[in-house]
């Protein structure tokens, strides 16, 4: 055991590899996570130039340039650990006297946990801030997503004024943590897989992937349709709650699965 | 004690090292000789695991090096031939990587790093090649490991340096440690390497200790041509000539002449050792 995970070690190693984030990623995440605040300074001093008025930047582009750093962070997780695939540095840290269990699950923490809290953190810490400042600002992303969210909800419980409990906000949740997680990992696996072009790759994958999947949905989908058009609105929803039910499995399968292929990459990586 | 049994390499159909049986003892200082490409490096990486062996099998201490356990990591050290420039000071990088390894001392960090001219407040990505270096070669000493693999360690130094290096690793590593240096600049190094191990393509032509090596080659430094001369070579004052030693008489190794013998004679020398 104490060769496989040591949690003496795996501490040592996980403030290790924190302080290594910090060190070499830190311009990278003021970056991202004041994308909302260089926006908000960009957009009034525009303002200000061409209109001569204060004007704080509308909802519809702040939720745009959240989307864009969110993107942005997502597409950096193929750089947080990218080193691994380079010569010298990624030999340096395959001698370092951990298991690689340990390095698998401080590399998870930090990508699910710790770099997207960070990030988003203070990201929406610097928009309430904006928020409680500047009175033409509105409402803080952080109260504006939780209505949004509230909204879907609504949308995806209610049809034609029925309450048809199509989603409860638990599964919702879970739909989107487990799509986030999905997200993060696959970016970090290409990252730790090409050498070179590790953005392009992962983006080039994931096309490639979705064409495939929406050619084959494509074929069936006709059928499908035919064969929905005869049910009841009772057995409509009973296949809808299967479908979701079996896209949960699907999602979880897959990061599961992203998850194995990031712990075989490190288990048989070589320099 | 490593056990290298029937070691084989290949990069995709192109082989590298086959059939390679040896062994490397604690308390010496390995010298891995060897023409550019023979695979030099690629030993050293799958010695210290950073490669699978394709065939054959590598057991150190009844460890396997490509399973990456932690406590072998903890007793090793490869340095690569080219060292990552890191972004951060020489002397917070030891102390937070160093903690890796048992047997760490940061004071020997800084102690060794000074007799290098080198500041330990310096920015890692802010150091010379030699400087950078010089830095991780003073890290590998002072993890105080029991076996050291170092792939050219003295690319890169300056002359003065490559003095301090030689006396940096024989002062400052274990009595027990067993230390595998590759190199082709085989004068750096000749004072401090013994035994030697030559590396040919795919094969190991010599794995001897020095005094070996003196017992079956005589090193003539005179200026009479000898007729059984394997090899010859011109030197100020006179040449250096190499020749089987029949008479058992002691003579000093001459290093890279030896190594020139070896490549000209492969067959004869592989078997008089």
């Amino acid at each position: 055991m104490k060769e496989t995970f040591d949690f003496k070690r795996f501490g040592t190693y996980f403030l290790y590899d924190l302080k290594q984030m910090g060190r070499n990623h830190s311009k990278a995440a003021v970056l991202i996570g004041c994308s909302g605040l260089i926006l908000y300074i960009i957009w009034v001093l525009c303002s200000l130039v061409f209109a001569q008025r204060w004007v704080a930047p509308p909802i519809e582009a702040r939720v745009t340039m959240f989307i864009l750093a969110f993107c942005a962070l997502e597409l950096y997780q193929t750089r947080t650990y990218g080193y691994l695939t380079e010569k010298r540095a990624g030999s340096s840290w395959l001698m370092i006297p951990a298991s690689t269990p340990e390095k698998f699950v401080s590399m998870l923490v930090m990508t699910l946990i710790v770099i997207p809290v960070i990030y988003i953190g203070v990201y929406f810490i610097l928009d309430g801030i904006l928020a409680l400042l500047d009175p033409t600002f509105g409402k803080s992303l952080f109260t504006g997503t939780g209505v949004a969210y509230n909204g879907l909800l609504g949308s995806l419980t209610e049809i034609n004024g029925e309450r048809v409990n199509l989603l409860s906000p638990g599964a919702l949740i879970t739909m989107s943590v487990l799509g986030l997680c999905f997200n993060f990992l696959y970016f970090l696996l290409c990252g730790i897989c090409f050498k070179k072009h590790k953005i392009i790759g992962a983006i080039g994958i994931s096309m490639g992937v979705g064409l495939v999947l929406s050619l084959i949905l494509g074929a069936f989908t006709p059928q499908w349709v035919e064969s929905m058009s005869g049910m009841d609105e009772e057995a409509s929803l009973r296949l809808f709650h299967s479908i979701l039910n079996a896209s949960y499995v699907w999602s979880a399968l897959l990061t599961v699965g992203i998850g194995a292929g990031i712990f075989y990459r490190l288990k048989t990586l070589k320099h | 004690m490593i056990q290298v049994h029937d070691l084989g390499f290949s990069y995709g159909s192109k082989p590298v090292l086959k059939n390679i049986t040896m062994q490397i003892k604690p308390g010496n200082i390995y010298g891995l000789l060897g023409e550019n490409g023979v695979g030099k490096t690629t030993l050293l990486t799958l010695l210290c695991g950073l490669k699978k062996p394709l065939s054959g099998s590598i057991d150190v201490d009844g460890r396997t090096p490509f399973r990456r356990e932690p406590s072998l990591l903890g007793e090793q050290f490869y340095l690569s031939d080219e060292v990552a420039p890191v972004n951060a000071r020489a002397l917070d990088f030891a102390k937070e990587t160093g903690i890796f390894w048992p047997a760490f001392d940061l004071g020997k960090f800084e102690t060794v790093l000074r007799e290098f001219e080198v500041d330990p407040l310096q920015r890692m990505n802010t150091m010379s090649a030699g400087q950078l270096k010089k830095a991780w070669i003073t890290f590998a000493l002072a993890c105080n490991a029991k076996y050291y693999y170092m792939d050219e360690p003295t690319n890169g130094l300056d002359i003065p340096s490559k003095a301090q290096f030689r006396k940096a690793v024989t002062r400052y590593t274990s009595e027990e440690a067993a230390i595998v240096i590759s190199t082709h600049q085989v004068r750096d190094l000749e004072n401090i390497i013994d035994p030697v191990i030559i590396l040919d393509k795919q094969d190991v032509l010599v794995n001897a200790s020095v005094q070996e090596i003196a017992a079956r080659f005589y090193f003539d430094y005179g200026t009479e041509l000898h007729p059984e001369a394997l090899y010859v070579e011109q030197a100020p004052g006179g040449c250096i000539q190499v020749y089987p030693n029949v008479t058992g008489e002691e003579s000093k190794v001459h290093m890279e002449a030896f190594f020139n013998t070896v490549h000209a004679h492969k067959d004869l020398v592989k078997s008089l050792f």
